[in-house]
């Protein structure tokens, strides 16, 4: 699927990563490949338990001491950072990509203002005076829309929304390529989500990075961002841009998920959801791993993985019925 | 009021006064003036961001809390008047609760079948241990646990999320309630579950006849499973009427500033939204008047001076706003 252009940021071959525990190893993320291009806002929808935020971490390689990447590559503007040192990465990090972690709300050190918080990531980074900094982080709290006098609060005195939003500057302060948001916006209110996003929407327009966003809210991804993928149980069943997988979604589970969310103003319609669970990522089925659950399985699906089929220009499926239409056609 | 209705709440406000030293006196309003009834058979959807009072209303009608004014009177009957161990235990049944985070409302010692007979011991509704067996794989059946005898022996981290909050749901329509109150029940959920877990609601409450007070901050899941909405915010009703009405009529600021939050991509990608600034107000020192007016991008200087009064839009929809249209 990786398509080499100049102005890809970052593109991910084949990527494997997993953990040991002591029931044995646990493959989080099989077979993942995609390419992520300046300016863009790609989205990653999934359950929990699927691997999207392996994803993510393996992209920082934050990965924990019992996890690693088993295989493929990652590639950062042309250069692959898969095995490249600690040290190495430490640059990279936060400064061409940084993240928005899951829990914002803990992300912050309880003990420190956060105006402190901002100048120890810039000054870890950047050789620049104390003064310079100061007068950067106030400059970015000011595009997120908090106010100076928060530059000497603690975490504790600032809202949730507010916390999210000083986490979303830490995040841009080093002006990287590439932020990486994970569920971002789940402990918040609808009214202060939509409120960030828009945020996060407006800078990337002023700044030009790319975003990944990581959420199980499918509708929301759909409304956000320019391509989507579908994650189940460690790899992407679906990919491509976010109206042509809303309009025509090709993958059963995609059609799954987006039943599972009642409408606002469409007809009241007794809606399905999908029976059953995710596999057991343990022992993951032989075949496709939704075939277990899905309602239009075929024999082939148990026994054999799809491979991906371009079933339209940029949109990529994994499933054995789409490749039956492609031969009838 | 129409005979059928079974639970009235007039004028209920609950207050929580602060503990610390230096803020002795002072109260949270989590609470105010909440008046509602509900009819039975009939599913109430209450919609609020988080602190709006949602889960506060749910537990001054279990009697968790007693309110610090006002009445709530169920099928006649003051609530929250002295009541014998009987008359509460009664009323404990007839009330049932499911909670929000099925990993914590599960007794984690209690396999499904301990956790499963305790209502019909503590109720004494069936008597001798083959008929309890039997009534819990009947419960097991109805909430989709199929086959029972695979998950009448399990613990509940043997279970997933979903399986979980089948459990808490079987434990709640055990007892042929008459009003379940059911605090965020898929908020927890993976969203591939929630679906199933609320049609399993529905479907109890349909062939059981029970009345339902469904909490969620989720305006689109109010709209599939309610009958009439409640639209909560701060401590305070603003919006009341048949779920349709209230989300395709929308009146209340609030209320359409939620529905333009919402993420709903069938209304079209590029819509316009409103926009607001702030944060819920802060209930200690809640804003005067309309509690909204802070954020409120129609707020007009009236706004802060009392707390309107409830009125009537159109037929059983009332506003709390001083709009005029």
């Amino acid at each position: 699927m990786a398509i080499n252009s100049p102005d890809v940021v970052l593109s991910c071959n084949n990527l494997g990563a997993g953990y040991s525990i002591k029931a044995g190893y646990v493959k989080a993320v099989d077979g993942v490949s995609f390419e992520i291009r300046r300016g863009e806002f790609i989205g990653i929808a999934g359950e929990s338990g699927c691997g999207k935020s392996t994803l993510a971490y393996a992209i920082m390689r934050l990965l924990k001491d019992n996890a690693g990447i088993s295989e493929g590559e990652i590639i950062f503007k042309g250069k692959n950072i898969t095995r490249i040192s600690g040290e190495k990465m430490r640059s990279i990090r936060w400064a061409d990509i940084s993240m928005v972690f899951q829990s914002a709300m803990n992300a912050l050190n309880p003990v420190m203002t956060v105006g402190e918080q901002l100048l120890d990531a810039m000054l870890a980074h950047k050789h620049i005076s104390r003064k310079e900094a100061r007068k950067r982080a106030l400059e970015m709290l000011r595009l997120v829309d908090i106010s100076q006098e928060r530059f000497d609060a603690f975490p504790h005195q600032l809202s949730g929304g507010m916390r999210q939003r000083v986490i979303i500057a830490m995040a841009l302060l080093l002006q990287p390529e590439l932020v990486i948001m994970d569920e971002p916006t789940t402990a918040l209110d609808v009214v202060v989500q939509r409120t960030i996003i828009e945020k996060v929407q407006e800078l990337k327009d002023v700044f030009g990075f790319s975003v990944i966003f990581i959420t199980h809210d499918l509708s929301l991804l759909v409304e956000i961002t320019n391509r989507l993928a579908i994650m189940y149980a460690g790899r992407f069943v679906e990919f491509g841009p976010a109206e042509a997988i809303f309009l025509e979604p090709l993958h059963p589970y995609t059609r799954g998920l987006m039943s599972s969310f009642p409408s606002l103003t469409g007809p009241i319609t007794r809606k399905g959801g999908i029976e059953g669970k995710p596999p057991d990522l343990l022992n993951p089925p032989k075949g496709c791993r939704f075939g277990p659950r899905c309602s239009d399985r075929v024999d082939r699906c148990i026994s054999a993985y799809p491979d991906y089929i371009e079933a339209r220009p940029g949109h990529y499926v994994a499933c054995h019925l789409q490749e039956g239409v492609r031969n009838e056609k | 009021m129409k005979s059928d209705v079974i639970l009235e709440l007039s004028d209920v406000t609950k207050h929580f006064p602060l503990q610390s030293f230096r803020r002795k006196g002072r109260v949270v309003h989590a609470m105010d003036r909440i008046s509602f009834s509900l009819r039975k058979g009939e599913i109430l959807g209450i919609v609020g961001e988080s602190g709006s009072g949602k889960t506060t209303t749910a537990n001054v009608i279990s009697r968790i809390y007693y309110p610090t004014n006002g009445r709530v009177v169920f099928e006649g009957e003051d609530v929250h008047r002295k009541m014998k161990r009987t008359v509460s235990l009664e009323y404990h049944k007839k009330v049932q609760m499911i909670f929000q985070d099925p990993f914590a409302s599960l007794n984690l010692t209690h396999t499904v079948r301990g956790i499963l007979e305790r209502p019909f011991k503590i109720h004494k509704l069936v008597q001798g241990k083959k008929e309890i067996e039997l009534k819990i794989k009947e419960m097991l059946v109805q909430v989709g646990l199929d086959p029972p005898e695979q998950f009448i022996d399990k613990f509940p981290h043997e279970l997933s999320g979903g399986q979980r909050q089948r459990v808490s749901i079987a434990r709640a329509f055990a007892v042929n309630p008459e009003l379940v109150l059911a605090d965020e029940p898929t908020s927890m959920l993976d969203v591939s579950n929630r679906m199933s877990i609320m049609n399993q609601i529905l479907n109890l409450s349909e062939s059981m006849d029970v009345s339902y007070i469904y909490i969620t901050h989720d305006l689109a899941g109010a709209r599939y499973m309610s009958d009439r909405i409640i639209v909560m915010y701060a401590g305070t009703m603003l919006e009341v009427g048949a779920a349709e009405e209230v989300i395709q009529q929308a009146f209340h600021p609030y209320t359409r500033l939620l529905k333009s939050a919402a993420a709903s991509p069938e209304t079209g990608l590029k819509r316009k939204r409103l926009v607001t600034k702030g944060d819920i107000p802060s209930l200690i020192e809640p804003p005067a008047g309309c509690r909204f007016h802070p954020r409120c991008p129609f707020v007009m200087p009236e706004c802060s001076m009392e707390l309107p009064e409830m009125r009537e839009i159109s037929d059983q929809h009332y506003a709390r706003c001083l709009l005029e249209s």
